[in-house]
């Protein structure tokens, strides 16, 4: 839909009178153009400002008695106006060593963050700072779509219905082809156990304020704003360079439903265009075109996290080494994962090791996902270790690899005979990985290359 | 209700008792929403008694004639719309717009109002001169639509008007306004 005529339809969208299909696709166009979404909000602020300036200052309750009856629709005449709606914010906890009723906000975040509760489908938009846009389908149980675009190009699409899921690279002609779910749509997002984290982390240092109000979104329906604010050195250590004292993140939940209107995380913003929407299930399936090479990528990581080479565990987490790989290039590929003790807090299973790791030979290993980017959760095919810097085949094969995890000691196991390796099926020098050299993973790559020096963190 | 000027020009003493009867249960079901209406149609709460006593004159001379095809509230809201839209056009001879001094007689008479001390009356005297100052038929839609909370075919009935002219005039009067407004948005 083109702006101009999205415009021409702001006003209607806010009254509720168009069609399913034309909301539909007016909603998609907002989630994608800001300068139309910003219009947008300023027609709903803009009725807010009229209906409070009402000409008529009161009216008797009695007489819309009859009225309100026979109508049930009755607009709230005097709705507060936005701007009366924020001097009547509710705090509900500050800097909280007992998080008492901040739990209560944080729970409605955490609840609206995992999508609510009573949805089928869920259809929204998020937008990174870098610009990239992803626009994702859920439909419970077991169906997942995201079209990820960067300047409008399509870079990357996931497609799953069931086991069955394709991870498609238009610009290397290339498609993975999965039977493994890409995608669990019930519990969507990372926020759920970025929050209960911080929520466990502000029972004992604070530096937590959860604060919530009522407010009217701008097609008319009652919300609730959450605003988290998260003292950073207490929750996420020293800060460097631009980062701000308090970190910041906003849910926007229906106050009816309870389902996530809005999100704001870390500079990147979630919007929802719909939910319960009919999704077929066409939506979810693809084959390749000609001209694309496919690599069968099977279950690689769930056939390894099946296994247990060591564990170790510490009063927070448990870290297990599951398989190590040798790649076509001569690189060991260590798969690797991490658990919270508490079993309440792993709201997504196993997940991969964040960290880095290093091998006795003073090889810096990198965090590794084979396809498609996103290092963490279960987005991943192929989640492993592989060394900074290629080893050569005829190189010594290391002894030990160290792993290291934030707050836990480095997890310290002896490399298993070449026997139990297993090749895997792509080469890391042919597939592009973002995160792997991503500027916010080279200052922790120096560390542990510093602490590799010193030796310190090893067992 | 109605004076006898309006009783005595029936012929029939039963039949005209009758029907008033019929127009009073209709007028007392209607009559508060239809006070409101015409309060914030005319842009002024000190006229709106004597435009809805003329709405109801109007209402029972043509009450003979209203069959119930279309709903009562539609039929009486465009007598409403008729009245005060006459009355403004009478007004427009004698006072172009509400001016700055009338205004503030009203800031004071709204003082007590506890949603326009959180408006804030500058504010709140700025919507009011902005929404004055739109085309009779835009002001029209909007009020019906937004103060009334009409659906857009209810507007469309009410004003004769098909449904596509009451979204235009929406989307022109919100252009309008949010440019009047814009500082405050």
């Amino acid at each position: 839909m083109r702006c101009e005529r999205a415009r021409g339809n702001l006003k209607a969208l806010l009254d509720g009178e168009l069609g399913s299909a034309t909301t539909w696709r007016l909603r998609r166009h907002l989630a994608r153009c800001a300068g139309c979404q910003e219009e947008f909000e300023m027609i709903g602020r803009l009725n807010a400002l009229l209906l409070s300036a009402d000409l008529v200052p009161s009216v008797p309750a009695g007489s819309l008695g009859v009225w309100r009856d026979r109508r049930n629709r009755l607009r709230p005449l005097y709705p507060l106006v936005w701007a009366g709606m924020l001097a009547l914010a509710l705090m509900v906890g500050f800097h909280s060593r007992d998080p008492g009723s901040s739990n209560i906000a944080l729970a409605a975040a955490i609840e609206a963050f995992a999508g609510g509760k009573d949805w089928a489908t869920w259809h929204f938009v998020t937008k990174e700072p870098d610009g990239r846009l992803t626009e994702t389908w859920l439909r419970r149980p077991d169906a997942f779509r995201a079209e990820i675009r960067q300047g409008g190009q399509l870079v990357e699409l996931r497609v799953q219905l069931g086991r069955e899921s394709w991870i498609y690279q238009p610009d290397q002609k290339r498609a993975f082809h999965a039977h493994k779910p890409i995608q669990n749509p019930g519990s969507y997002g990372d926020a759920v156990y970025f929050l209960k984290d911080l929520q466990r982390r502000a029972s004992k240092v604070g530096g937590l304020k959860v604060t919530e109000r009522p407010d009217r979104w701008p097609d008319g329906r009652a919300v609730k704003v959450i605003d988290i604010e998260a003292d950073y050195a207490k929750h996420f250590g020293p800060r460097e360079g631009t980062h701000p004292k308090l970190a910041h993140f906003k849910v926007v939940v229906d106050a009816e439903t309870g389902l996530q209107v809005k999100s704001e995380m870390w500079n990147s913003v979630t919007t929802t265009i719909a939910h319960n929407q009919p999704m077929p299930d066409r939506l979810f399936v693809w084959k390749p075109p000609a001209g694309v090479q496919v690599i069968e990528i099977g279950d690689w990581q769930g056939e390894r996290l099946a296994r247990t080479l060591a564990s170790v565990k510490n009063e927070h987490h448990s870290l297990t080494i599951h398989a190590v790989d040798l790649a076509a290039n001569g690189d060991l590929w260590v798969t690797a994962s991490w658990k919270f003790r508490d079993e309440s807090m792993n709201t997504w299973g196993t997940l991969p090791l964040l960290g880095d790791a290093t091998d006795d030979r003073g090889r810096v290993y990198l965090i590794f996902s084979g396809i498609g980017g996103g290092g963490m959760g279960p987005t991943s095919q192929i989640v492993a270790y592989t060394p900074r810097e290629s080893r050569s085949p005829a190189d010594p094969l290391p002894t030990t690899i160290a792993l290291h995890h934030y707050g836990s000691p480095a997890l310290v196991l002896p490399v298993p005979p070449p026997a139990a390796w297993t090749r895997p099926p792509i080469d890391p020098e042919g597939v592009a990985h973002p995160e792997r050299d991503a500027p916010t993973w080279e200052k922790l790559r120096q560390k542990v290359r510093s602490k590799a020096k010193t030796g310190e963190g090893r067992r | 209700l109605l004076d006898d000027r309006v009783t005595d020009s029936g012929c029939d003493q039963g039949r005209e008792t009758a029907q008033r009867a019929r127009f009073e249960r209709v007028w007392e079901e209607h009559r508060p929403r239809v006070s409101l209406l015409v309060a914030r149609l005319a842009g002024d709460p000190d006229v709106a008694d004597d435009l809805t006593q003329e709405v109801a004159v109007r209402a029972f001379q043509g009450f003979g004639g209203f069959r119930g095809e279309a709903r009562a509230f539609t039929w009486l809201y465009r007598i409403a719309v008729n009245v005060v839209n006459r009355h403004r056009e009478r007004r427009r001879t004698e006072v172009v717009a509400l001016d700055a001094a009338e205004l503030d007689g009203l800031k004071a008479d709204a003082a007590s109002d506890p949603q326009a001390a959180a408006l804030g009356e500058d504010l709140r005297a700025r919507v009011w001169r902005a929404l004055e100052r739109l085309p009779e038929e835009h002001r029209t839609v909007l009020i019906l639509q937004l103060y009334e909370g009409m659906k857009y075919r209810e507007v469309a009935a009410v004003l004769s008007i098909p449904i596509g002219t009451v979204k235009s005039r929406l989307h022109h009067a919100v252009q309008r306004l949010k440019e009047e407004l814009r500082d405050a948005l």
